[in-house]
């Protein structure tokens, strides 16, 4: 069959051709970064096509065996137009960006031609409607968002966070092939939406359990979330690509496809549980780190956990609004935190980075509102639509209030301390307008996408928010002063208080901060499960040697065997008769006997 | 003219065996008498004739054309002993795969190309070995061709391997002696057993049932022990490590390209003689995953590049007998798929670790740092080739897992997805190994050599092979007609 949406993918396969050649031939040309910001543009042009035509499900068939198809099924239903416009929006901002960022010649192929193969993966992934299709874009996402974290190899760190991210993300993988043979053998099928329609089976838990592993390490959820805050290491327009429409978005939608398969299997507990556990820790640590970009990675791991929490109370409308609203103030944070930095000499300390261009300080303070969630900010909507799912569940209500407070406390400390004023604030020449361009483009989305929610849940026919305001009033009026209180709070602790006396004080945290600052205890159970795999690899390691060994020593056996059977061949021919003698009359003995 | 191109395409069909047989046999006796430079270009021109033949043969089957290519000559008619080879789709899968291998092998791998005579003999030998055993249709000329295979690999060590090759060279003999005294043993009760007294697989194949059930037992045991020393699995594999570490690297590319799938193809042909091998199923696919856990542990242990690669043969042959040992089309078809994307991975990754020791002078993983920097090349094929390993999709390990792992949940419920998490920790070790050694931190190892331009090709070679394979399945699926 005709399958038109994967055309979807042609310009940017051409562009990676382009930069894989071009990186052969003359590896400093700058052409590449204007080929592949063409190429995107144009992958989005037909982005808008395809919403433009009705929604459909699509098949190629790829291989068949024993009577089984394999097909690559992609679908346009709104879901995946949804995904497939935020990928291709933000894909164009970032690329502009990038021309700015990327500024060493001899590393643009390479760079270009890992961003192209990742906005490639994430576009198939946006529309794919079976699990080939998924997989051939999963692991084409993991293997290219290692490449990029691993970016600036030589460099101290990189490579062992790039190594995190593929390790966590490699559990991913094998799980999510677990889940594909387990379904399969289940259902029958690949296909999401006949599987979707399937009669619910006991043994569901099995592939379910598997694919929400999968789904946990790629959108670095509780206990597969450490990879996250590693993966700064990479480019900053990798980080903001990353971290709002792609990739870790990806286990999200994902779940948000199949949740009627978890809902019917009785776990959407275990999302909810875990969905709420990652949103704290990450909450937490964001609060207590210092890093400019870590602390947005550990907000990061919030957001995708309030989405888990969503998916777990059933409240797919909240999923999909935190999910569009998420894409646009984490990108944004993202660009700003990127050209702060590279203002800065590549610092990476919020105490040390000075913030000196207004568009930048808007920014920021724009995607840091509608990240604490404050009226008529895009955040806003998003948060109170999960307020209102969650609130018939007291206690889930209560903790995700606290989150609210929490996250409005981080995001103003982030912005209050990288606003205040350094001593040295030596220039850096870089080029600005790329950058600058970039970062416009999204902050005009965020206020677009503010608009349209606004007019989303106004306009009652089209409220698919489920946002009243004179119903949910209560509720609205007491996140709203939550997080008023929380910017406050940040603005009384982080703004009044003098730089290098805040510096001070976060350098001795104290008991208080070290329970804020608890990754690191997941990272020693990391390191338990590592200690154990390792005491097994030594156990076996010795006795394999020791196996070694004892086949020498069978060797060993038969030379002295032989060595000692080769006394009775000495040639005397007395010894000879004398045994032949013997063996005659011990055999006429036996058949005498006998 | 079309009728006579047509004509034309069915007599090459008709005698690719006879040139696949005929090429190394003339390529052998012309090294044996032109001088050492020109026996390198022999070697390419048989292996690139047979890999001419088999995409040939590859082109004609997937155009639709019945597999039925076979003769049979009588060779001592006394006896009942035939000549006899043809293809099917199982052999040819692995006949694929072997001139591939054998054709990168032919000119790659011997950078300072030291001792080039010797080398292309063996090259060409080892070729005529595994042409006529995947091609035989008749134990008694597998049994040959086993042997020579076996000869052609162990002078390879013996004489053109490193430091203390003898050792290694005669421990993969002995080991492998065992194996052949074990097949012989195995193929004389077949042959006493059976009421038509013949070697011919497929009467074998046919009357097996007749065969009393003890002495199947015996047959049974002495081939699969015979198979599985040379595949290897555990508790048979302590040769290969030491056998590699010693083995020059286009020993080693043939060595776990294509040695190793005898056995793999030897256990295939056993399950598929005798009724009573499904009796054992269970029991096999308890070993492979003992095996796979088994190497995998002891990899993570090592610090030469080879061994690891070495061990990790040890796991994926495990996974291939674990995918034969599920008795159904999805883990037999997967598990040559498997073999067939192994062999062609498995020479890539050789053939990168003899690069790093020709530019590094060493395979130390605690030695080497940041190779990416100055063999490139080298160190982006060997992580593409771990990917590889753990199942990218578009790569021809995917097609081999997806159907090997679909056939295990049918055939052994959840169990079946025990070998998944020993290729997990596989990954998770390489991924340290290419985070330490690889990519760095700012130390780089001095190059002290450098790979030229027919090294380069062959890895390109091998990876077009691979993702060939991998992204249009349907050719080779094709050809098995499942």
């Amino acid at each position: 069959m005709f399958i038109y949406p994967i055309y979807v993918l042609a310009p940017l396969a051409l562009a990676a051709f382009i930069a894989l050649l071009s990186g052969v031939i003359d590896k400093k040309s700058g052409l590449v970064k204007y080929i592949a910001l063409a190429a995107v543009v144009a992958s989005f042009a037909i982005t808008c096509g395809i919403i433009a035509q009705g929604s459909g499900i699509y098949e190629l068939r790829w291989f068949s065996f024993g009577g089984i198809a394999f097909n690559i099924t992609v679908s346009t239903f709104l879901l995946n137009k949804i995904l497939l416009f935020l990928v291709g929006l933000i894909g164009i901002a970032i690329f502009i960006y990038s021309i700015g960022y990327m500024d060493e010649p001899e590393n643009q192929n390479r760079y270009y031609f890992e961003m192209i193969i990742f906005t490639l993966a994430m576009m198939l992934f946006a529309i794919s409607a079976n699990f080939i299709s998924l997989f051939i874009a999963w692991e084409l996402l993991g293997i290219t968002s290692y490449l990029l974290i691993g970016f600036w190899y030589a460099k101290a760190k990189v490579s062992e966070a790039a190594r995190a991210a593929i390790t966590t993300i490699l559990i991913g993988d094998i799980s999510m092939l677990a889940a594909i043979v387990l379904f399969f053998n289940l259902y029958h099928t690949f296909n999401f939406y006949t599987l979707i329609g399937m009669a619910p089976s006991p043994l569901a838990v099995f592939p379910l359990t598997f694919l929400l592993i999968a789904v946990f390490t790629k959108s670095a959820q509780f206990p597969f979330s450490n990879w996250l805050q590693l993966a700064m290491e990479g480019p900053t327009p990798v980080s903001a690509f990353l971290h709002s429409s792609t990739m870790v978005k990806a286990g999200v939608f994902i779940l948000i496809l199949l949740l009627p398969l978890f809902a019917q299997s009785h776990m959407l507990w275990v999302l909810l549980a875990v969905g709420l556990i990652t949103a704290v820790f990450g909450a937490m640590n964001a609060l207590s780190e210092n890093h400019v970009k870590k602390i947005l990675a550990y907000s990061t791991m919030e957001d995708l956990g309030l989405m888990i929490v969503a998916l777990g109370l059933n409240a797919v409308y909240a999923a999909v609004a935190l999910f569009i609203v998420q894409t646009f103030y984490k990108a944004l944070l993202f660009l700003s935190a990127g050209y702060v930095m590279k203002a800065n000499h590549d610092r990476e300390d919020i105490h040390k980075i000075a913030v000196n261009s207004r568009l930048v300080s808007f920014s920021m303070l724009a995607a840091a509102l509608s990240l604490a969630g404050l009226f008529p900010l895009s955040g806003f909507f998003g948060k109170t639509a999960l307020g209102i799912a969650a609130r018939p569940n007291i206690l889930v209500y209560t903790v995700l209030l606290g989150i609210d407070v929490l996250s409005a406390l981080y995001i103003f400390r982030w912005f209050f301390v990288l606003k205040k004023k350094k001593k040295e604030s030596t220039t850096v020449r870089f080029s600005k307008l790329p950058m600058e361009l970039g970062i416009g483009i999204v902050l005009a989305l965020l206020i677009i996408s503010s608009l349209a929610m606004y007019f989303a849940v106004n306009y009652r026919e089209i409220s698919i928010l489920r946002i009243n305001y004179t119903e949910n009033i209560n509720d609205i009026a007491i996140e709203t002063f939550l997080i008023s209180a929380g910017v406050a709070a940040a603005w009384l602790f982080y703004r009044k208080r003098d730089i290098k006396a805040l510096s001070a004080m976060e350098k001795n945290p104290g008991i208080a901060g070290r329970i804020l600052y608890n990754n690191v205890f997941i990272w020693s159970a990391y390191l338990i499960v590592a200690g154990i795999i390792a005491a097994a690899a030594n156990a076996v390691f010795y006795f394999d040697r020791a196996f070694n060994r004892f086949t020498y020593m069978l060797g060993k056996l038969a030379l002295l065997a032989g060595d000692a059977l080769s006394a009775f061949e000495n040639g005397e021919v007395n010894a000879y008769i004398a045994v032949f003698a013997a063996g005659l009359v011990f055999l006429v003995i036996f058949f005498i006997i006998k | 003219m079309i009728a006579g191109a047509y004509a034309l395409v069915q007599e090459i069909a008709k005698e690719s065996i006879a040139i696949s047989l005929a090429a190394p046999a003339i390529a052998l006796l012309l090294i044996a008498v032109v001088k050492e430079k020109f026996s390198r270009a022999v070697g390419v021109a048989s292996t690139g004739i047979v890999l001419a033949v088999s995409l040939f043969l590859l082109a004609y089957l997937y155009a639709g054309h019945s597999i039925a290519i076979s003769t049979s000559i009588p060779f001592i008619s006394s006896l009942n002993i035939n000549f006899e080879m043809g293809i099917n789709p199982i052999s040819f899968a692995l006949f694929m795969m072997s001139s591939i291998v054998l054709f990168a092998t032919s000119f790659a791998g011997n950078v300072h190309r030291t001792r080039q005579k010797a080398t292309q003999f063996l090259i060409v030998l080892f070729q005529l070995a595994s042409a006529g055993l995947f091609l035989s249709l008749n134990l008694f000329i597998f049994f040959i061709f086993w042997d020579i295979g076996v000869i052609a690999m162990f002078f390879f060590i013996n004489s053109l391997g490193s430091e203390s090759r003898k050792s290694a060279a005669m421990k993969f003999l002995i080991y492998e002696i065992l194996a052949s005294s074990m097949l012989l043993f195995g193929i004389l009760m077949i042959y006493f057993y059976t009421p038509v007294h013949s070697f011919s697989i497929s009467k074998i194949i046919a009357n097996s049932g007749l065969i009393p059930i003890g002495e199947q037992a015996v047959i049974f045991a002495s081939l699969f022990i015979a198979f599985i020393i040379n595949m290897p699995v555990f508790p048979f594999h302590l040769w290969l490590p030491d056998a590699h570490t010693e083995a020059p690297t286009q020993g080693s590319m043939l060595l776990s390209g294509i040695l190793t799938k005898f056995g793999g193809f030897g256990v295939i042909l056993l399950f598929e003689m005798l009724p009573i091998s499904r009796m054992f199923g269970n029991y096999i696919a308890a070993l492979a995953v003992v095996s796979a856990f088994y190497s995998v542990l002891v990899l993570m242990r090592q610090d030469d590049i080879k061994r690891i690669i070495a061990y990790s043969t040890i796991t994926e042959m495990a996974i291939v007998l674990f995918g034969i040992s599920e008795f159904s089309n999805f883990g037999l078809y997967g598990s040559v798929y498997a073999m067939l994307s192994h062999g062609l991975l498995i020479a890539m990754l050789f053939l990168g670790a003899g690069s790093i020791e020709v530019i590094f002078n060493t395979r130390n993983i605690h030695i080497l740092k940041g190779i990416v920097k100055n063999a490139g090349l080298v160190a982006y094929s060997m992580l593409a080739g771990i990917f590889i390993m753990l199942g990218i999709p578009l790569s021809s390990a995917f097609i081999a897992d997806l159907l090997i792992f679909i056939g295990a949940v049918s055939a052994f419920g959840l169990a079946g997805l025990a070998p998944l998490l020993a290729l997990l920790l596989v990954g998770a070790f390489l991924y340290l190994v290419i985070s330490r050694s690889f990519m760095s931190t700012g130390k780089y190892t001095r190059a002290v050599g450098s790979i030229g331009a027919d090294q380069r090709l062959a890895f390109c070679v091998l990876l077009f092979f691979i993702f060939l394979f991998g992204a249009f399945p349907f050719i080779m699926l094709g050809v098995f007609k499942i």
